[in-house]
């Protein structure tokens, strides 16, 4: 198999990708915009980073992972994965957030909503938010009503 | 990318049941993406990065003796990659997978592709 090396071949196509869309099947057909996804708006984005903290930690803690372990396993730096646990004001990029969804089993395309990375017109999803905040701790062993809330959530997040 | 090389074969009339090298999945990452970076005020990572596992595809195409021969169903925001940039003849909608518009190359359209035409 013999790439191109042309670098007039390579500026071009990455012209030309830029200007679309190019996936077929996949995470980011989710993310296409035709989808209904937008950029965030500030009213929605602290409410959804207090639960991307709470359900980050309670899934974390649930599959009993320490920080430095699932900083090894979603390969992110463990000072931003601190960082995210601890200063809900601090951003994360799309690949840590895409990293730790594949590593705690969570659907990426709501974590970066919940992230503030995008926004989905959902108010279904903003009650099942605040609802999941309430019901669960962010310190401490995972209690029985907090497995309980955890299973909803994440039931909730799947099937929508 | 995930491509598929026995299950699908061209719909074309003009190269009709001949074989082809079908993207079943293909997608750059999302930090690789301008039209997602950008609005959120940070650079992209890579560029072209699809455009290369496209090329993969069609190299394998020949490779496989299918002479560049390609399909794929495209989703609706990237149509216009397919048909206007690379160049694919846009056969028809799909019923049978979520009505997509399926997409196709033929030799002399991979040909052109890889010239850079």
């Amino acid at each position: 198999m013999k790439f191109s090396t042309n670098p007039k071949w390579l500026e071009r196509r990455a012209d030309q990708e830029d200007r679309h869309f190019i996936s077929v099947g996949g995470l980011i057909s989710t993310l296409d915009p035709t989808c209904q996804t937008e950029l965030p708006s500030t009213q929605n984005v602290e409410t959804t980073k207090t639960v991307f903290v709470r359900l980050l930690q309670l899934a974390r803690r649930e599959r009993r992972m320490s920080l430095e372990e699932l900083a090894e396993k979603a390969d992110i730096d463990l000072a931003v994965l601190v960082k995210i646990e601890t200063d809900e004001a601090f951003e994360p990029d799309l690949r840590t957030v895409h990293q730790l969804a594949a590593v705690l089993d969570l659907p990426p395309k709501k974590l970066m909503v919940l992230a503030g990375l995008l926004h989905m017109k959902d108010a279904g999803l903003q009650q099942a938010s605040v609802r999941f905040a309430a019901r669960s701790e962010p310190i401490g062993n995972v209690s029985p009503e907090e497995h309980a809330a955890l299973e909803e959530y994440v039931k909730f997040l799947n099937e929508q | 990318m995930k491509v598929e090389t026995v299950a699908r074969s061209c719909r074309l009339p003009e190269q009709q049941g001949k074989p082809l090298v079908y993207i079943d999945y293909i997608e750059a990452a999302p930090w690789n993406i301008k039209q997602l970076m950008e609005p959120l005020g940070k650079p992209q990572q890579y560029r072209g990065v699809g455009s290369r596992l496209f090329e993969a595809a069609v190299l394998q195409s020949f490779e496989e003796d299918f002479k560049g021969r390609l399909g794929l169903h495209s989703l609706p925001g990237s149509e216009g990659f397919y048909i206007k940039e690379c160049g694919m003849t846009p056969v028809g909608r799909d019923p049978h997978k979520h009505n997509l518009l399926w997409c196709e190359f033929t030799p002399e359209q991979a040909h052109r592709y890889l010239a850079g035409e």
